[in-house]
Parts: structure tokens; sequence; C-alpha cells
């Protein structure tokens, strides 16, 4: 739905592609025309490369736009576009293949001068090279496989130990899950935050970065809130980090939206983390914040137009909160619930935004992700965000599945969320600790 | 013929009860028919438009007339009405050769050669039935179902999806 509807504003007609699970689905009905590509598993359909090509074909598109997941990161898959003519929406198959490789991103971050995470210099595949270099930088340790993405193909090593068990089967499960066994070491970050810079370049050499993003709320390495700007983040520090992002994707020559994300410690030192080479869920936040469309950006960068902004033209006014509204249980530690949406009754009024593709009625598959809706509330600040996140949470009605919402709800009372004391291992630890996420919980 | 007319032609049927409405334009027509509460369409024929474009916007309008009727919005079944190449009321019952893949449809193997099958012709598991044109490549597709071939439902060089009935057997 965002891309299509950037189209229309920029009067680009759309094609819709589906899976036969996906035939109601909000994009199919919305598009000027729309495709069923294969059945509902993704490696039949939505990771069907010939299929989405004859799509294209069939419909005369110009370009496609991978959104994010399924193919939006895989550097073949935009050589294939560009060997065929159509205009991949994203960076060149280079700089995917560059940046979307952790152990390379890192490197060029390195070679950029932006600090990073101390860890192996590259990919190691001695598993007793690896122990050496893992008792040098010290425990606790992350064995992460390159080809890794959205949170997964990651292991800690707590001590040598059970360090080279460890090693073996993250090797293992990179093979089985991504196709590529490599992994590299990383020394753990202890009270982590997380820190993510949305920047954006044209074909003309031109980057800029739009702010940072505040991701520290998430279960499992899965987001469920993120803001902006970062409540821990001093302006000195901010401009730091903004400029280091931007470095790294000028070394790269990377062209289009993309997203730098970096750790910040207990005491104020960040260090580059990985780079992800698309547009992503969160980008409506750096949106709200700087009133930039970037979805649109996107499409003009991929025409061959210049940036339309300049780093000093980018202003960040206010305060944003994106809440994550999944069709999850967060009392049954956020088991998926998917099915029928008996009603949907979205919220609005002045400074909340909703981008969802659901209605009443509408059937959530099972077969993809659990997102509903993101719900994204601005304040002139925090505070002012936070109480309009709690009248907007509270006007969001779901029925027929369990969501996110008394989850969002709970963490606006939490007085580590509204001090802003929490680290990346918060949720995780209320959920270990019993959690269930209801209103009546007190910390 | 535009998806916002064919949603007030459905809307005036609703409102008009009219149960059945045809249209005969220089190479397009449409059917609409109201059966219960839904109304069904049908192009009957391809003409300038293709098969893909008509069932789309069929499906569309269909979905956005059950949406404004629906009292506040609440608890109601989307269910958009399939649009048939037939201009039967309902899904004909019998066996159907749908298309495994995305492209352009072609009934013989080259412009000057007979079709690779009529109606009437019996069929096996293994007969080609038809050509499918991906990105330059000509793939001989099989029946994949064995019976007499009844109704012939795509018309040559036009585009088919996954799961486009192509041809029904009986």
């Amino acid at each position: 739905m965002r891309v299509i509807r950037a189209c229309r504003d920029l009067g680009l007609a759309t094609v819709a592609v589906y899976s036969q699970a996906d035939a109601e689905a909000l994009h199919v009905l919305h598009a000027d025309e729309a495709i069923c590509i294969g059945e509902a598993p993704s490696s039949k359909s939505y990771l069907k490369i010939p299929n989405i090509l004859s799509a294209c074909e069939i419909t005369g598109a110009d370009a496609i736009h991978p959104g994010y997941g399924f193919l939006s990161e895989n550097a073949n898959f935009a050589s294939i576009c560009e060997s065929c003519e159509i205009n991949f929406i994203g960076p060149s198959h280079n700089a995917i293949a560059l940046l979307g490789d952790k152990s390379k991103a890192k490197a060029t971050a390195k070679s950029a001068g932006c600090p990073v995470i101390p860890g192996s210099d590259g990919i190691i595949s001695d598993p007793r090279q690896a122990l050496k270099e893992a008792k040098a930088l010290g425990f606790p340790i992350f064995i992460k496989a390159v080809a890794g993405g959205g949170g997964k193909g990651i292991r800690i090593a707590h001590d040598e130990h059970e360090f080279l068990k460890l090693f073996m089967g993250a090797r293992a499960e990179a093979e089985a899950s991504f196709g590529n066994p490599e992994v590299y070491l990383e020394k753990m970050i202890l009270n982590p935050r997380h820190i993510e810079v949305q920047v954006m370049g044209d074909k003309h050499g031109n980057y800029i970065h739009l702010g940072e993003r505040d991701c520290t709320i998430q279960r499992r390495r899965q987001k469920l809130i993120e803001e902006a700007p970062s409540p821990v983040l001093t302006p000195k520090l901010r401009e730091k980090i903004g400029q280091a992002a931007v470095s790294v994707v000028k070394k790269a020559k990377y062209y289009s939206a993309g997203t730098v994300e970096f750790l910040l410690d207990s005491k104020q030192n960040f260090y580059f983390m990985e780079v992800n080479t698309r547009i992503q869920v969160e980008h409506t936040v750096t949106e709200e914040l700087t009133g930039v469309d970037l979805v649109k950006e996107q499409i003009r960068v991929a025409m061959g137009h210049k940036l339309q902004y300049d780093q000093k033209s980018i202003q960040c006014r206010g305060h944003v909160i994106q809440f994550r509204v999944n069709a999850e249980n967060p009392s049954e530690k956020f088991a998926p619930s998917p099915g029928r949406l008996e009603y949907y009754l979205p919220p609005g009024g002045p400074h909340v935004r909703v981008d969802s593709a659901c209605y009443s009625g509408y059937n959530i598959p099972p077969n993809y992700d659990s997102m509903i809706a993101k719900l994204i509330v601005k304040g002139k600040d925090r505070a002012e965000a936070i109480a309009i996140g709690k009248r907007a949470l509270h006007e969001f009605h779901i029925g027929g599945v369990y969501s996110t919402i008394p989850f969002h709800l709970c963490m606006l009372e939490d007085p580590n969320f509204i001090n802003s004391t929490y680290d990346l291992t918060y949720i995780d630890k209320l959920v270990e600790e019993g959690s269930q996420f209801q209103q009546d919980d007190q910390e | 013929m535009e998806i916002k007319h064919i949603k007030e032609l459905m809307a005036v049927m609703g409102r008009t009860g009219t149960k059945k409405l045809l249209i005969k334009k220089e190479g397009f027509e449409l059917q609409l028919e109201q059966q219960g509460g839904d109304i069904q369409g049908a192009m009957l024929e391809g003409g300038h438009e293709d098969l893909l474009r008509q069932e789309h916007a069929l499906r569309r309008a269909a979905l956005a007339l059950h949406q404004s009727e629906i009292p506040g919005g609440m608890g109601a079944h989307m269910a958009p009405p399939q649009a048939s190449q037939t201009d039967k009321k309902t899904e004909v019952p019998g066996e159907y050769v749908v298309s495994p893949m995305v492209g352009t449809f072609y009934t013989s193997p080259s412009p000057d050669e007979p079709p690779f099958i009529k109606v009437g012709d019996k069929i096996e598991k293994n007969t080609v039935v038809c050509i499918i044109e991906a990105m330059k490549v000509m793939n001989e597709i099989k029946a994949g179902v064995s019976g007499t071939v009844a109704e012939v439902l795509v018309e040559t060089a036009h585009p088919v999806e996954f799961g486009t009935k192509m041809f029904r057997l009986v």
C-alpha cells in the first residue's frame, strides 16, 4: 500500500503481485492491475524470480519496488532486473552485495573511518582459529551468520567451554537457513541501545542522512516500538553518528534508501553494526519527523533525479513514536494469532498516522508476518507523543485476533520506558519473568 | 470501460432492482447479473481488454460496493465474486487445466500451425495443451489431468497469471 500511495502521488500506474493466499489483500485490490504469481509458500510466489519478471513482462511494467523482506536485499535479483532492463527501485546490485554481507559491510565501515564493534576480521571458518579469536576478544561473544538478516542466524557463547559446540551449530544453521555457512565473531556490547540512521543517496553522488531512530524496544530481535529522535543522544553525538552513517554509504556508493545500524553502549560510545540495504518498516517514523516522503524519493532516485534535499534542508521536528500492532498475544509470549479480523477500527485525529493493509473481515494469512498495522504518533516532545500514543491506542479496536495493543499501553505506563532507562534486553527479560503485559502490571 | 463505470452500474442495479444488464460495445461485452445479494459479472469477449484486467476491475468494483453497503463496516464477510469467462451465473463444475506460471498463452506451436488441442479432443496428463511464453522462453505446458476438452477459456496471445483457468474438461 505504501508503494501504491507514492506511485499514485507521482502519477505512476501500479501492478500488484500476489500469492494465492493474498488474493484479498489490500494492495491487490488497490493496484491498477494485479497478477497472481504462485502458491502461498513464499518460495513458490514472492521469492519466485521468473514469475515476478514475467508479471513485469505481461503488464509492461518498467520498474519493481521490492518492499522489504523477500527479494528486497537479494543482489542476484537486483542484477537480473538490471539485465532485463527493469528498474529495481533500490541500491545497485553491487552495493547490496557489498553492504548486505555483514562481514564486508563492517570492513567498508572500518575503511570509512567508522567505529566498529570489536570482532573477527571477516569470516572465520576454522573452529580452532575461531576459539583463539574469541578468547582474545573476551566473552560473552556473538557468533553471527554473514548472510543472516531480520535478527536470525545469531548465537551467543558465554564462555570457552560452550563456544566450539555453538560455533559448529551456528555454521550448520546458517547453511540451512541462508545457504551460506560462513560466520563471524562480534564482541557482545553490554546494555546496548539500538540506534539506526536513515540515509538516502542518488545516482549523482549525493548522500544525506535524515536523523536517527531508537529501536531499543525489541523482543527476540524483533522491533516493537521505534522512536525518533533517540531520547539518549546528545546533539553532538547525534551529529557524529549521522555523519558516520553517511561516510559508510558514500564509501559504498550506495544510492536509494537505506539504514545504517549502530549499537550505543552505556558510556555513549557508538559502534557500527550493519546496513539494511532496503526501505524499512520503520521508515514511517523518519517521514513523520522530517516531512520527507522517503518512498517517493526512492522512486525519483531510481528514475535518475537528484535528491530533492541537501543535508541542511533536513529538519527534525518534534518527537515521533511508532507502535507495531501485530497479530500476536502478548500474554502468551507473543504467540502468533492469525485468522479473520472480525472488526478493524483504527484511530484517527491530529498527529496520528496508521499504515495498514487490513480491513474488517480480512483473513490474516498464517504464511507471512504477523503485522496488522503501524501506528505512528507525533508530539511536540516525547511526553506529548506518549500522551497521543495512549489516546490513539485506546481508540484502536481489533476483534477476532489477539494484538499487541495491550503490550503498548503497558509500555506507555512503564517507568523505565518513560525515563528511557531500558536496553535491548529489557523486553526479553520481562517476558522471561512472566510479564503478561496487561494494564494492571506494576514494575 | 473504467472501473468507476462498472461500480456505478452495479450500484444503480442494486438500487433499482435490475436483475440483469448486458452492455455491448465494439469489441467489448459486459454482463452483470444480480443473484441474491451479490452481483456477478462476466466479460463475454476480450476484445481490446484482456481477461486479467477485466477480472481485476470486477473484483475491485464488487468489493468496494460490498464495503459501502455494510452497516458500520463490522462483522461482514468480504467475498469478491469470481468473474468467469462464460455467461453462466455460477462456476461451472468440471476439471480445469490451470496455468502453472505467469506469461503469454498461445494455443498453437507457432502462428501458422494448428492449435495443440481443440474442443472435443481427448487428452491425457502428458498431452501438451498450449505454450506459455515467459521472458522470451516458450514453455510447452502439459495438461496434468485427463479428460475431453469442453471449452478453451483463454484467447491466444493473451496474458495468464498463476492459476488462470485455461481449458475446461469433462
